[in-house]
């Protein structure tokens, strides 16, 4: 074997942190939204639709966690240092805002044609687009 | 992109794990740079030149892209 070598696609301000990185940040987060859910709904008094949808992220946060040999879920870990999965997993988040504000103008226009109120809509509609705007000049700056 | 990376790993007797491993990026990464579906990066494609001590204009071949 030969010598090592490494290599960076870090353009930005040096490398994220090792809690960035961690194989494991995916997980914890989903388990931990899985318990936030779990929460709300327990405090509805809906007990058991909280405990399906803490068995729904757990599994999915086991998926995160141990089935990182299937391609496709090691491309979805969060802060994967292989520079194709990233690129595969920045298309796939792009793929699924556009989805998403597609869906949204949708909702939006459904509720007009209705005569109702089209929030919150058009709430999250204006989050995702200054969120977009935001992105974009921070990103520009630094890159 | 055409590439000489198949050529290269398996003229030094490396699996695509092991360079993928050297070259800090998965097993698929190496398959799919030498199966010329994804073009590596700028730093990615210097790191394999480097590792196969060959210019980088000879390992890739920029007038067969598509």
């Amino acid at each position: 074997m030969t010598r090592p070598i490494s290599h960076t696609t870090q353009r930005t301000r040096g490398p994220a942190p090792d809690w960035w990185r961690s194989p494991w940040l995916g997980p914890v987060v989903t388990l931990g939204l899985g318990g936030v859910v779990l929460g709300a709904a327990a405090t509805n008094g809906d007990l058991t639709s909280g405990l399906v949808w803490f068995a729904v992220l757990a599994v999915l946060g086991a998926l995160q966690a141990f089935g990182l040999r299937s391609d496709a879920l090691r491309s979805a870990q969060w802060g994967s240092e292989d520079e194709r999965d990233a690129l595969i997993n920045t298309r796939a988040m792009a793929g699924t805002g556009t989805v998403l504000v597609l869906l949204l103008t949708g909702c939006i226009v459904f509720e007009l044609v209705r005569g109702d109120n089209p929030s919150p809509y058009t709430h999250l509609m204006a989050v995702g687009g200054a969120s977009y705007a935001i992105s974009l000049l921070v990103l520009r700056r630094r890159s | 992109m055409k590439n000489d990376v198949r050529r290269l790993r398996t003229g030094q007797g490396l699996t695509q794990q092991q360079l993928g491993t050297a070259m800090g990026v998965s097993r698929q990464t190496i398959n799919a740079i030498e199966t010329e579906r994804y073009t590596p990066s700028l730093p990615l494609a210097i790191a394999l030149a480097r590792f196969f001590a060959t210019p980088v204009e000879e390992m890739f071949d920029d007038d067969a892209a598509d």
